[in-house]
């Protein structure tokens, strides 16, 4: 389903929910339950953190969806609001290195290599000591595989600053993350 | 170029483990918790646009109570500003200029005179109606009244039988009797006379 498709589903999908069909925003959470979980995972400790964090989020985006302007993409506005949240919960809550039994445990799936799992929560804990300006453009870009131009408009930046961010992001997470793996 | 490799990984390395981080999901049942967590509780309205607040505020019915002392004092601040506003604004007590016509004054130094009047081609020469208003403090005699655009000839008529020319026209023309009469030049909109 190319953009304008998902963007169309989005809009009737917002659209029914107001007019009370509560089941369609259900359809909005099975569509963006996993960048909002993920965006969640680099702003917490834990996957249940996280988990938990991603409900917030839908449960207040369900409450403001009256005041959501269709005119924009509705992951536009949803990430914008998860990301707000996720912000004030950061500063409220002071943020503790990830501990080694913690990434042991997280993300482990019985049907994964437990090598790539830790693995990915390396990365996933380099990408957290990243700001979030330069961390959120690499995570839209590749985490969730985002055309450079989707990148420049969820961030509200322009292309070639949404380049710029993505291009430094990886500079600097190739050092943060070779400096971990040395330790 | 091998030994960086070993310390650290190519940027198409990095890229492609964060892709893999793509597969993370909260698990099947997220959006029945989600969904569980809202209940039956239907979305809040929209807030009200600033406009709408506004005359929302100003339709909404209140109870004003008013006490005989505060009622004193607020007709005393109306009197007050009302005065205050007249004074700087004298023209507004002959109300509102009629559209299409410029506010003019005309002002004359005359301590010794008993009447001025101002007669010209406005008025067809003639004083009636058109006295004018003495200030004993200042010697000044004052008519604000509201002229048409274009160019009009006038004198201060003083005491009822001197013809006296205004000094500070910008310009005063023969009359073709002998005498002269000032010129007023009245432009569109702003009312500026010259």
């Amino acid at each position: 389903m190319d953009k304008p498709d998902n963007d169309r589903d989005d809009a009737m999908a917002v659209e029914r929910t107001l007019s009370g069909e509560r089941e369609a925003f259900a359809v909005l959470v099975r569509r963006y339950q996993g960048p909002v979980y993920r965006l969640m995972l680099r702003f917490s400790r834990d996957e249940h953190e996280a988990c938990e964090m991603a409900q917030d989020a839908f449960v207040r985006a369900y409450e403001r969806l009256a005041s959501y302007d269709q005119r924009r993409r509705f992951f536009t506005w949803l990430y914008t609001l998860a990301l707000n949240l996720a912000r004030d919960r950061a500063r409220r809550v002071a943020r503790e290195p990830l501990y080694r039994q913690d990434l042991d445990m997280t993300l482990a799936d019985p049907g994964r290599d437990p090598l790539a799992s830790l693995e990915a929560a390396r990365l996933l804990d380099a990408l957290r000591d990243l700001s979030p300006k330069y961390a959120e453009a690499l995570a839209l870009r590749y985490i969730e595989d985002m055309p450079l131009d989707a990148v420049a408009e969820t961030l509200g930046v322009s292309m070639s600053g949404a380049k710029m961010r993505v291009h430094r992001a990886l500079h600097m997470l190739r050092e943060l993350y070779g400096k971990e793996g040395k330790q | 170029m091998n030994t960086e490799r070993l310390t650290e990984p190519s940027k198409d390395e990095l890229a492609s483990g964060l892709r893999r981080l793509g597969a993370m999901d909260p698990g099947p049942d997220f959006a029945a918790r989600v969904m569980g967590r809202i209940g039956t509780a239907a979305p809040l309205p929209a807030p009200k646009r600033r406009m709408a607040r506004v005359i929302g505020w100003l339709m909404e019915p209140r109870t004003i109570r008013v006490s005989p002392l505060g009622s004193l004092a607020a007709a005393a601040c109306l009197l007050l500003a009302l005065g205050l506003f007249l004074k700087i604004n004298p023209g507004a007590e002959s109300g509102r200029t009629p559209a299409g016509l410029s506010p003019v004054t005309f002002v004359l130094a005359a301590p010794s005179a008993r009447e001025v009047a101002v007669i010209g081609s406005f008025n067809g020469w003639k004083a009636a109606g058109w006295t004018m208003r003495n200030d004993p403090a200042t010697g000044l005699w004052t008519l604000t009244t509201a002229l048409p655009p274009g160019s009009h000839e006038y004198v201060f008529l003083v005491d009822g039988t001197t013809p006296v020319t205004d000094a500070a026209a910008a310009l005063n023309v023969d009359d073709g009797f002998g005498s002269r009469n000032s010129v007023l030049l009245v432009k569109n909109g702003d009312g500026t006379a010259l």
